[in-house]
């Protein structure tokens, strides 16, 4: 497998440096690989006769000071770890966010062969190494070397995040996630815009609550969530007042899910209570939204029964739009809960809701998930053929984007499977360049690697013989 | 740190200090390549052209601000002290500022760059044991400036403690300095103090520029004899990742700091002279372009050129580090494949040189680099560079490749700052790095798929 190439680079590396600092990026696609990977090299390293120290960045502030704590675990060992800067990186593990945290760490570069020696080795998943590059890029300038764990088709633990991976991204509304770094100018431009209209708005009337609820999304896809949440909260205020009780249950849905994202469980909970006490008064749809709501704060919180209860309810009860979402939300939580098979046979059954029938798009997502809990449960074949299916659906409908992963997910699958040359293949001219077109940095740095990593592989071989 | 050596065996040059990125070389080192004397003037360097801007500016009140632009990685900082050794015969006095250790990067104020430059030129003058003795009424004042009008009366105790009595007392710059240095320390930190000092300093410009130039032209009058003027380098302000901080604080403020009677050169992005956020440094500064090392001379050569005396600077610069005879199998093509690749970039060059030496290590059926290892660590080299790449940055680079030249838009800024446009000369023409034309993506956006 190209991991366990790029595992013995790494050892080597680290047992072979000498003299002065050198600073090194691992990065990965999913945190469990990343985990797996650094107990392995420190085996190795240890093994070598070197010693490794580790220092998690996860519960720092947005003001530490990254190349002292460095600094303090060098002093126990030449070999250095550092992981969990993704939170001074991104917003929300999504969108890059300035931390002066980062600003000083790419200040300080220079003070790094001072303060500093042995190997540091900078673990960052893919999208936190892309906004490094760009945040810290004289310290990323200095990178000595990379290494690359880019797939979960290494088995064990990130097996089964494969396929969720491509679920969870799907379920997201597009202000939900990163806006591409070139949109930014325009939205803070639209974000100034507005914020005067708002400001010459009748607090309490529709007009504002609109404006509210654009700003909200417009900074939640800038990365900036509590002026998102503050946006929200007035938006569902105004919505109030106007009597507009629907679209205040809507927006409490959403500062919910932020709220989730932000790790605030208990916040969570509360403002989807205050969802579900709207919705009492109101049509039966905003109660199933607002229940909708309060079964994401349980499935966050490792309670998937009652989630699971919750959903089955809303589903016998709502019309097949809602009941299609409900299901959805359903096998997710199955999916968490480690039930695939139950996963699968809810998707399945979405399928034939009616409503689904006359939407190409729909159906096409959904088919999508089918596909990456059939992937999580080993069966690549069928999954293979049901995206096949699917992708030149979404060429069809335009949807760019959702063309551009479907491709790079049959290109993860085939190079599981063996077929480095078709894998390349599709990677080359399907996958990355239609995910260059929509800005879609992620995934197409999730694509050069995989790419990468096959290359590697073929070189590897052609070396052996 | 132990001593640097050249590397005479892959693996050393792999994993050991000969190719690693974050070695500093200054002229004086073992590895250190004077490139500027080796490449043509018209090409390359910028000895000759600091040389001919101090020379139009000799007269007594004649003193000039030059921003010098160049991407990160193009040697700047080792070409300019080179640069200051070579131009002491003309009577420069180098003061160097490093930006790291004297600015909040995070919050600078225009009071903060002049009180930053005049420490740095009394501390320099202290630390080189210049024996310099100033007119007791300038360093009364100078003394008043700081303690009292500055800090504040209030204040004074707090933060200057007994060095503000100590200052009074004393015949020479060292109290000074003393005083100097405590008041930069609080500007840099965010602290009580500083919005209290910043204020009271900026309070009335002309008034701190006055002061700083009284104590310059102190120091001016004691340099006469030996017919030496002071130039100031902000070294590594092109590293502050928010431009609009350099852009606030002196950039917009230059037409008070170009009253200072001293010679400032302000290292600067090239992002902030062709793509700046909102004040353009040519427009206010005269800006010195550092252009990479001149592979290519001219836009009508294609980017498989590498010229002779390019070729042969970046041979010596790699030959000072790794023994090329040992570890290349056919050294003047690796390296003729590095400098292609590298576009020019001096650390590109480094890393390459180091990438594929570790590859070569790693391969079981080769003892020594090939052009194949070359171009495998390109390929690596630039899917880790190209990340930062968006849609838009691609159909900008086929235009940017078609013309060789850039322009005042985002794209442009991000491919300046992360040195995937490059400038190829003295007066710049521009071209994308070779990763890029390399890349899928770079053929898709020329066929409009992009």
């Amino acid at each position: 497998m190209q991991s366990l190439g790029e595992h013995e680079r790494l050892v080597r590396f680290l047992l072979g440096a000498s003299w002065g600092v050198h600073l090194v990026l691992a990065r990965y696609e999913h945190a469990g690989v990343a985990r797996r990977a650094r107990a392995a090299a420190i085996v190795a390293v240890r093994a070598g006769g070197r010693e490794v120290a580790q220092v998690d960045f996860g519960d720092a502030d947005d003001e530490v000071d990254i190349v002292g704590r460095l600094q303090a675990a060098n002093a126990r060992a030449p070999i250095v770890f550092a992981f969990g800067l993704e939170g001074l990186l991104l917003d929300l593990g999504v969108a890059p966010r300035a931390t002066d945290a980062i600003a000083r760490f790419n200040f300080d570069r220079d003070l790094l062969p001072e303060r500093l020696h042995g190997v540091v080795v900078l673990w960052l998943s893919y999208r936190a190494a892309r906004a490094f590059a760009s945040l810290a890029r004289d310290t990323f300038d200095v990178i000595s070397t990379s290494f690359d764990f880019p797939e979960l088709l290494v088995g064990g633990e990130g097996e089964s995040e494969f396929g969720r991976e491509f679920v969870s991204m799907d379920s997201l509304p597009e202000w939900a996630t990163r806006a591409p770094l070139a949109r930014v100018p325009e939205l803070e431009d639209r974000a100034r815009l507005l914020e005067s209209l708002y400001a010459d708005a009748t607090p309490g009337s529709a007009g504002a609550a609109e404006l509210a609820v654009s700003l909200g999304k417009i900074e939640s896809s800038l990365g900036h969530v509590d002026a998102a949440l503050e946006w929200f909260e007035r938006a569902a205020l105004d919505y109030v007042e106007t009597g507009d009780r629907p679209r205040a249950v809507d927006v409490r849905r959403w500062r919910t899910s932020l709220l989730l994202r932000a790790q605030q469980f208990e916040l969570a909970r509360a403002e989807s209570s205050a969802a579900l006490a709207l919705a009492e008064a109101t049509d039966p749809t905003s109660k199933i939204s607002a229940q909708l709501a309060v079964a994401e704060v349980k499935q966050q919180q490792g309670h998937y029964d009652e989630a699971i209860h919750l959903l089955r309810d809303v589903a016998n009860r709502a019309a097949p739009k809602l009941r299609a979402r409900a299901l959805t939300q359903m096998a997710s939580v199955m999916l968490a809960a480690g039930d695939p098979a139950s996963a699968l046979a809810v998707y399945e059954k979405i399928s034939s809701i009616e409503a689904l029938a006359g939407d190409a798009w729909d159906g096409a997502r959904n088919s999508k998930s089918i596909a990456a809990v059939l992937v999580s449960m080993q069966d690549f074949e069928a999954a293979l053929e049901i995206l096949r299916g699917i992708l030149p659906v979404f060429a069809e409908l335009g949807d760019e984007l959702e063309h551009g992963r479907t491709a790079l997910f049959i290109a993860a699958i085939l190079a599981r499977l063996g077929e480095a040359d078709q894998a390349k293949s599709l990677l080359r001219e399907t996958a990355i360049p239609t995910l260059a077109k929509v800005d879609a940095l992620d995934d197409q740095a999730r694509a050069d690697a995989l790419l990468a990593a096959l290359e590697r592989e073929a070189a590897a071989s052609k070396d052996r013989g | 740190m132990e001593e640097s050596t050249r590397a005479t065996t892959l693996s050393a040059a792999a994993f050991g200090p000969a190719l690693n990125p974050l070695e500093i070389v200054r002229p004086g080192h073992e590895w250190y390549v004077d490139l500027d004397k080796l490449l043509p003037r018209e090409h390359y360097g910028i000895t000759a052209r600091l040389d001919n801007l101090f020379r139009e500016n000799r007269g007594p009140k004649q003193f000039i601000q030059i921003g010098l632009a160049g991407q990160g990685g193009t040697g700047k900082s080792t070409l300019v002290r080179q640069s200051m050794a070579d131009l002491r015969e003309i009577g420069l006095l180098p003061v160097y500022v490093n930006a790291r250790e004297s600015f909040d990067q995070v919050d600078i104020a225009f009071a903060d760059v002049v009180l930053v430059l005049v420490e740095a030129v009394v501390r320099t003058l202290v630390e080189r044991g210049e024996t310099i003795t100033l007119d007791p009424k300038l360093r009364e004042r100078v003394r008043r400036w700081f303690a009292e009008e500055i800090v504040g009366e209030s204040h004074s105790r707090a933060l200057l403690g007994e060095l503000e009595t100590e200052a009074s007392s004393s015949v020479g710059l060292p109290g000074i300095a003393n005083l100097a240095a405590r008041l930069k320390g609080t500007v840099r930190s965010n602290n009580e103090y500083r919005s209290e000092i910043r204020q009271r300093a900026a309070r009335d410009p002309e008034e701190l520029i006055d002061s700083a130039n009284a104590l310059l032209d102190g120091v001016h009058a004691a340099l006469a004899e030996r017919k030496q003027r002071i130039c100031v380098v902000f070294d590594n302000l092109e590293k502050i990742v928010d431009r609009s901080q350099v852009d606030a604080a002196i950039l917009r403020r230059s037409d008070d700091l170009g009253r200072l009677r001293c010679h400032v050169i302000y290292f600067l992005s090239p992002a902030d002279v062709y793509a700046p956020t909102t004040t353009q440094a040519s427009q206010v500064l005269r800006v010195v372009d550092v252009p990479g090392i001149p592979i290519r001379e001219s836009p009508s050569e294609g980017p498989e050129v590498v010229q002779a005396r390019a070729l042969e600077a970046i041979r010596r610069l790699l030959d000072r580090r790794v023994a090329l005879e040992l570890l290349f199998a056919d050294p003047a093509e690796c390296v003729r494949a590095i400098a292609r690749w590298s576009g020019g970039r001096l650390r590109d060059v480094i890393e390459l040189a180091r990438q594929a030496c570790d590859f070569a290590e790693l391969d079981q059926d080769a003892d020594r680099v090939s052009v194949d290892h070359v171009d495998r660590a390109a390929r690596k080299l630039g899917r880790l560079r190209l990340t930062v790449m968006t849609s838009e940055a691609w159909q900008r680079a086929v235009q940017i490749h078609a013309s060789n030249d850039v322009a005042n838009r985002p794209e442009d800024a991000l491919m300046l700052r992360n040195a995937l446009v490059l400038a190829y000369d003295g007066e710049p023409w521009w071209d994308v790095h070779p990763f890029l034309l390399h890349d899928p993506r770079f053929a898709a956006a020329q066929r409009g798929e992009a």
